[in-house]
C-alpha cells in the first residue's frame, strides 16, 4: 500500500464518496439502528425478570409476608440485600442469636438449630456483605449475643468482584469507616463503572428473560405466595430469614451432586477465586478488624467454616492456581485466634465426616450435617 | 476486556468514534491510550510486562541498527533473551518445575524448588512472538528500526490483535501505523459486518458447541466411543469457530479504522492433507514458525533426518507455545509426524490412485478432505484433554468401539440418538445445523463476494437479513462470559 497515493476505489472496488457525505450517510443509518437496539433496554425495563427495577416493591411484599408469620415460596429473583436490610429493620428487639454468612449458611434456621435466630446470610456475601449486615444491626442498636460467622474462602480474596453489596454500599461504607479501613477495592479499570442496572438494561440474557415476564407483568401475575410449610415445592424464605431449598432440589442423589462438583470445578475461574493467589495483609487485617470490633461491642462470635463436596475440596486443596483451600482455612484460624475467637467447622468435609451423600451440590451440605456444624460451634466455649 | 463483553460494546464505538475526530497526528496517541486501556482491564498491573518487553525492544533495535555488524547479534540475542525469559517465567516455569519435580519424586530425591502460584499475563504468547518478529527483521535488515516509541509500543499493543492475534509482521502493520485514514463508508460498514460474522461464530455456534464438548473431555470415562468421536468432531468446530471469529472481531474491528490486518484463517477443514491444513489454519502463525523456526533450522533443504528434526522442532514447539501441557507437545509432535508420514507416502497414494484410475476424480478429493479432518481430530484429542492419560483413553476407545457401535446403530439394536447426539438430540441437531449454515456461508464467499451480493440486494431486504442476523445473535448467543479459547495462550 502506497500511502502517499489517495484511495480512489473503496474497500470494495466502489467510488469513494466524499468523506463528509460518507459520515453522514453513516450516522443516518447508525442511528436508525441505535433507536431499533433500543427495544432491548426497553423490554427488560419493562419485563423486568429478576425484579432489579422493582425490587423495593417486590421486596417489600416478600418482607411483609414474613412480617405477618408467613414463610414465603415462589418468589423470583430479588435483591437478597435488600430483604435482608428490611427484615432486621422489622425487628422489635435485638436477636438473641444472628447468622452471618453466605448461602452456605441460609439454611440455619431456628427450626434447624432448635432455638430462636435470625439468619442475615445472603448468596455469594463477600467481606462488604457481612460489613454491611452487621452494620444493619448496629444502626439499630442492636448488638446480638452471640453470631455464626460463616466465612467462605472467596471472602479473603481481594480480587472477588461479586457487586451485589453495592445496594446496601451505604451500611458497608459505614462499617468501613468504623472499622478504620479504606474503601472497597476497584475491580478492573471499568468494573465500578457500570452499575447493575447497565448489565441488566443491556444484557441479552436479561433481555430474553424479560420477554417472557412480559405479559405475566402486565396482568401483575407472579408466583409469590405465603404459606405456613416451611418446605414447599420451590425455595422458601423462612420467617427467621433463613431459607430451605425445595422438594427437587432436597431429593438430588449423590449422582447429581457430583456432576454439579465436576461442572463447579471445570469453571474458569472457579466461583470466587479469580486471581485468588494470595491472601493480602490489607484483607487480613480487614478481617481481623471486622473479629475484633464483634468482640469489643460484647458479641460472642462463633467463626464458622461450611466444607465443600468432597470432590471440590480435593481439587481446591491441592490447587496451584488458587490458594489452597487449607492455606485458606489456617489463614482464618490464624486471624480468629489473634482475635480470641473460636473456629467450628472446616472447608474438609473429610474433616467433619462428611461423604459426598451429605451435599446438594458443590459448595452447600445439606441442612442436617450444617445444623451439626452450627450447633456444635455453639456449644464450644469461647 | 473480552470482545463478546458489554464493555467492548461501548469501548469499541468510543475509540473508533475518538479516532477519526482527532486529527492525524494524535490519533496513535489515542489508539494507544485506549490499547492500554484495554489491556489494563484485564490485570492493571501487568501491563507494566509488556512496557518492559517493548522497551527491551524499541533500544535493542535501535542499537542494533548502529552496531556494526559483529554486535548486531548480541543485541539480538539479547532481546530474545529477555523477552523469552518473560514468556518463560510467566508461562512454563511451574510446568518444567512441576515435571522436575515428578522425575525427581519417581527417583525419590529431594526437589527443593516450590511452584510459583502466578496469572498467565493475557496474550503474552502473542505479543512475545509480534515482538521478536520485529527484532529479527530489523537484525536481517529488511525492516528499518522504528524510533518513534509511541508508533513502536502501538505496534505491540494495537488492542484489535494484542491478546490473541493475528501475529503482524513490522512490514504490515508498523508500516500502516503512520497512514493516515478517512472514513470510508464501504470499509467501515464492511469491517462492522465482518466484527457481525466473527460474533456470531463465537457466541452462537462456539459456546453452543462448547456445552456438548466439554461433558465428554471433562469426564472422558462417562462415554464410549462414538459419544467421545462425536465430542471430538464437535470440538474441532468449536476451536475453529471460536477462534476465527474471535480473528474476524479483531480483523474488523481494524478494518473500521482502516488498518489492514492479516488473514488468520482459510476455511481449513477443506484441506486435503495436513501441509495444506497448516497454510490454512492460524496463518499467523504457522507463517511465523516456518520464517523464524523452520526456514533458519534450514527447512528442508537440508538432508533427510536433518528436515525430519527441522519439522519436529518446529511442531514441538508450536505445541508448547499452545500451552503448557505435554498434552500440547504430544499434539505438535503428531502434527510433525503426520507431515513426516504424509512426505513419505506420498508417491506410494499417488500410484495408487493412478493404479484406481481416480488420481484427478471427486472422489479422491472428497477422500483427502475427510482424511484430512480426521488426522486433525485425532490431534484435537490431544490438544483438548486434560490429560494424556485422558487423551489415550479417548483415542483408544474411539478406535476400539466406533465400529461395533455403528454396526449396532445399523442393525437397529442401539439407539442413534443415544450415542451420536450423547442424548441431547436437539441441541445436537441445532449445533449440526448451525454447522452447516456456516460452512455453507463460508464456502459461499470462496464462490463470489457475498458481501457485494448482499450490497446488490434491495434495501428492504438486506435490512431484513441484518436483523435477522443480529436477531439471531440475540436470541441464539450465549453471552455468560465465556473467554475465548485462545486467550489462555
Amino acid at each position: 500500500m502506497d500511502p502517499l497515493r489517495p484511495q480512489t476505489t473503496s474497500h470494495l472496488g466502489a467510488p469513494i464518496n466524499t468523506h463528509a457525505g460518507d459520515v453522514r450517510r453513516f450516522a443516518v443509518k447508525a442511528s436508525l439502528v441505535l433507536i431499533t437496539l433500543l427495544v432491548v433496554p426497553l423490554v427488560s425495563r419493562v419485563g423486568d425478570a429478576g425484579n432489579v427495577f422493582h425490587s423495593q416493591e417486590y421486596v417489600s411484599r416478600i418482607a411483609e409476608k414474613l412480617r405477618s408469620g408467613y414463610n414465603v415460596t415462589g418468589v423470583g429473583d430479588f435483591d437478597e440485600r435488600l430483604l435482608q436490610s428490611e427484615i432486621v429493620r422489622d425487628l422489635n428487639i435485638a436477636p438473641e442469636l444472628v447468622v452471618l454468612g453466605s448461602s452456605r449458611a441460609m439454611t440455619l434456621s431456628s427450626k434447624l438449630l432448635g432455638r430462636p435466630l435470625t439468619n442475615t446470610a445472603m448468596s455469594g456475601a463477600s467481606i462488604d456483605d457481612l460489613f454491611a449486615a452487621y452494620q444493619f444491626y448496629r444502626r439499630r442498636g442492636f448488638r446480638p449475643r452471640t453470631i455464626l460467622l460463616c466465612l467462605d474462602p472467596w471472602m479473603l480474596n481481594e480480587h472477588y468482584d461479586d457487586r451485589r453489596w453495592r445496594s446496601v454500599a451505604v451500611d458497608a461504607k459505614a462499617m468501613r469507616q468504623t472499622l478504620g479501613v479504606g474503601p472497597s477495592p476497584v475491580h478492573g479499570l471499568f468494573g465500578d463503572l457500570r452499575s447493575r442496572l447497565a448489565d441488566q438494561l443491556l444484557s441479552p440474557d436479561y433481555f430474553k428473560a424479560s420477554l417472557q415476564q412480559l405479559i405475566p407483568r402486565a396482568r401483575h401475575q407472579d408466583a409469590m405466595r405465603a404459606t405456613h410449610e416451611s418446605v414447599n415445592a420451590e425455595m422458601t424464605r423462612l420467617t427467621d430469614g433463613a431459607i430451605t431449598y425445595g422438594v427437587s432440589y432436597r431429593d438430588r442423589s449423590p449422582a447429581v451432586a457430583l456432576t454439579d462438583a465436576k461442572e463447579y470445578l471445570a469453571t474458569d475461574p472457579i466461583y470466587g477465586l479469580r486471581e485468588f493467589t494470595s491472601i493480602t495483609p490489607r484483607r487480613r487485617a480487614e478481617m481481623l478488624r471486622f473479629l475484633k470490633l464483634l468482640r469489643t461491642d460484647g458479641v460472642d462470635v462463633r467463626v464458622v467454616l461450611i466444607p465443600y463436596h468432597p470432590l471440590v475440596y480435593q481439587e481446591l486443596a491441592h490447587s496451584r492456581r488458587y490458594v489452597p483451600v487449607d492455606d485458606v482455612e489456617r489463614a482464618v484460624r490464624g486471624i480468629a485466634a489473634e482475635a480470641g475467637t473460636r473456629v467450628a467447622g472446616s472447608y474438609s468435609p473429610i474433616a467433619i465426616g462428611l461423604s459426598p451423600a451429605d451435599f446438594f451440590d458443590a459448595m452447600h451440605p445439606r441442612d442436617a450435617p450444617t445444623g451439626v456444624i452450627a450447633m456444635k460451634a455453639l456449644s464450644a466455649r469461647n | 476486556m473480552l470482545f463478546n463483553s458489554l464493555e467492548f460494546a461501548f469501548f469499541f464505538p468510543v475509540v473508533t468514534i475518538g479516532y477519526f475526530l482527532l486529527p492525524h497526528r494524535v490519533r496513535w496517541a489515542w489508539l494507544l491510550a485506549a490499547s492500554c486501556g484495554f489491556y489494563m482491564a484485564f490485570v492493571p498491573a501487568y501491563i507494566l510486562i509488556l512496557a518492559a518487553t517493548i522497551g527491551v525492544d524499541y533500544y535493542a533495535a535501535i542499537a542494533m541498527e548502529r552496531s556494526e555488524p559483529h554486535e548486531r547479534r548480541v543485541w539480538l540475542l539479547a532481546s530474545i533473551v529477555v523477552t523469552c525469559a518473560i514468556l518463560f517465567v510467566f508461562k512454563y516455569f511451574n510446568f518444567f518445575n512441576g515435571s522436575a519435580a515428578a522425575v525427581a519424586s519417581a527417583l525419590d530425591l529431594r526437589y527443593p524448588v516450590k511452584m510459583v502460584r502466578i496469572i498467565l499475563p493475557i496474550g503474552l504468547s502473542f505479543h512475545t512472538f509480534q515482538s521478536l518478529s520485529y527484532v529479527i527483521e530489523v537484525y536481517k535488515g529488511r525492516h528499518r528500526a522504528e524510533h518513534h516509541l509511541g508508533i513502536y509500543a502501538l505496534y505491540v499493543m494495537f488492542y484489535p490483535q494484542l491478546v490473541a492475534g493475528p501475529i503482524e509482521r513490522p512490514q504490515g502493520l508498523l508500516e500502516q501505523l503512520r497512514v493516515e485514514h478517512e472514513f470510508e463508508y464501504d470499509r467501515v460498514v464492511g469491517g462492522l459486518r465482518l466484527m457481525a460474522w466473527g460474533l456470531f461464530k463465537k457466541v452462537v455456534v462456539a459456546d453452543r458447541l462448547s456445552r456438548l464438548v466439554n461433558p465428554a473431555f471433562r469426564d472422558p470415562h462417562e462415554y464410549a466411543g462414538l459419544p467421545l468421536a462425536v465430542a471430538t468432531a464437535l470440538f474441532a468446530f468449536q476451536i475453529y469457530y471460536d477462534f476465527s471469529g474471535y480473528s474476524d472481531i479483531a480483523i474488523g474491528t481494524a478494518q473500521t479504522m482502516g488498518f489492514r490486518l492479516r488473514t488468520n484463517f482459510n476455511r481449513p477443514y477443506a484441506s486435503r492433507s495436513m501441509p495444506e491444513f497448516w497454510k490454512r489454519w492460524h496463518m499467523s502463525l504457522s507463517t511465523w514458525f516456518r520464517d523464524y523456526v523452520y526456514l533458519p533450522l534450514g527447512g528442508n533443504r537440508v538432508s533427510t533426518p536433518l528436515w525430519i528434526r527441522n519439522i519436529y522442532v518446529t511442531f514441538l514447539i508450536s505445541g508448547l507455545w499452545h500451552g503448557a501441557n505435554w498434552t500440547f507437545v504430544a499434539w505438535g509432535g503428531l502434527h510433525g509426524t503426520y507431515m513426516i508420514a504424509g512426505k513419505f507416502t506420498a508417491s506410494i497414494r499417488d500410484r495408487a490412485w493412478r493404479w484406481a484410475g481416480l488420481d484427478e476424480s471427486a472422489v479422491r478429493g472428497v477422500l483427502a478432505v475427510v482424511t484430512t479432518f480426521i488426522l486433525s481430530g485425532i490431534a484435537w484429542v490431544l490438544f483438548r484433554a486434560s490429560t494424556l492419560r485422558d487423551a489415550t483413553y479417548i483415542l483408544a476407545s474411539i478406535g476400539s468401539r466406533v465400529p461395533a457401535q455403528l454396526h449396532s446403530i445399523l442393525s437397529g439394536s442401539a439407539r442413534a440418538s443415544d450415542l451420536i447426539a450423547m442424548g441431547y438430540p436437539r441441541p445436537m441437531m441445532f449445533a449440526v445445523m448451525l454447522i452447516a449454515a456456516v460452512e455453507v456461508a463460508e464456502f459461499a464467499q470462496t464462490q463470489g463476494d457475498r458481501r457485494r451480493m448482499l450490497a446488490s440486494l434491495p434495501w428492504f431486504v438486506r435490512w431484513t437479513v441484518y436483523y435477522a442476523f443480529g436477531a439471531m445473535i440475540l436470541f441464539y448467543g450465549i453471552f455468560r462470559r465465556t473467554p475465548f479459547i485462545y486467550f489462555q495462550f
